[in-house]
């Protein structure tokens, strides 16, 4: 982001419209990394929101190591989602989805494919391991360098890598188990 | 491999919504804020001073005044015991000197000395 030094500097002797313009440019970002991550929109928002929280509250901890201040975002993100999932559980079962309720008319169906492959898709993410799946939303959604990911992880690039290659073999092989599409 | 990595990229279009931004966005700008990391710790560390000088004070308060009530009350009992009490009258008449002499020869001569 043009200016992130100067805009950090600022948000931290106080400056609140300084940090709602770094808000501005990295909440789709970390919005998109929770969603991918846990179900439900609203929790989505409020995970989003209590990251930024912490963000603006604890700024003066940052410590510029020449990472993006993205980075710092994306380990909070991850560290609340891990809280997270340790405080509740997951209530909703698909299994219990009555699956008439899903019938749509046959010229919505084309318009719905799409989707529903993106939701599968998704699906298939959150049965990964929290590394593999956080490693695949960062390196290949969010097309973080292996750098970068390493400095959220603190682990070598050589064992983010490694990580990777499984992660989205793990995934292709979970893909295929259900579909027998991506080959 | 190329379908599947295609298929993620497009997950990239997953977006808040403009109205939980716009609401998130100025909830947090009013919450409080404590700056820099030494500001933080500056203001910890000055809460905290005056935080410990203020119970050092009041314990030596406390003390103080347990000192002072403990020193007026000795002195009152003391009072009052030197209003109750008569001032004790130790001298002895001869009369009484003879007969003591007969019962406690030892006192007889402590207190009249060598009359011999």
């Amino acid at each position: 982001m043009e200016n992130e030094i100067k805009l950090i500097k600022q948000a931290r002797k106080g400056q609140a419209e300084s940090f709602g313009l770094l808000y501005d440019h990295y909440c789709p970002k970390i919005y998109r990394f929770i969603s991918l991550k846990i179900n439900g929109k609203e929790e989505a928002e409020d995970l989003t929101h209590e990251v930024f929280l912490s963000a603006w509250q604890n700024i003066g901890n940052y410590n510029d190591r020449g990472y993006p201040f993205s980075s710092w975002l994306y380990q909070i993100a991850r560290n609340r989602v891990i809280d997270h999932y340790r405080t509740r559980k997951e209530t909703t079962s698909v299994d219990a989805v009555d699956e008439a309720s899903f019938r749509v008319a046959p010229a919505l169906d084309s318009a719905l494919d799409g989707r529903t492959e993106l939701e599968r898709i998704k699906k298939a993410i959150t049965s990964l391991n929290e590394d593999q799946q956080t490693i695949i939303i960062l390196r290949y959604i969010e097309e973080l360098t292996p750098a970068e990911i390493a400095s959220i992880f603190n682990k070598s690039e050589g064992a983010i890598r490694l990580i990777q290659h499984r992660s989205i073999n793990k995934l292709r092989e979970i893909l295929e188990e259900n579909h027998g599409e991506f080959t | 491999m190329e379908s599947l990595l295609r298929q993620l990229k497009t997950l990239r279009n997953t977006r808040p919504d403009p109205r939980f931004m716009a609401r998130s966005r100025q909830e947090l700008l009013r919450a409080p804020h404590h700056g820099s990391a030494g500001r933080f710790y500056y203001s910890q560390i000055k809460w905290r001073f005056f935080e410990g000088l203020s119970f050092s004070v009041a314990v030596g308060l406390a003390a103080l005044l347990v000192y002072l009530s403990a020193g007026l009350i000795s002195r009152g009992v003391q009072t009052k015991v030197a209003q109750d009490e008569p001032r004790p009258n130790f001298s002895i008449s001869l009369e009484e000197a003879e007969y003591y002499k007969e019962v406690a020869p030892n006192i007889f001569v402590v207190v009249l000395g060598d009359k011999k």
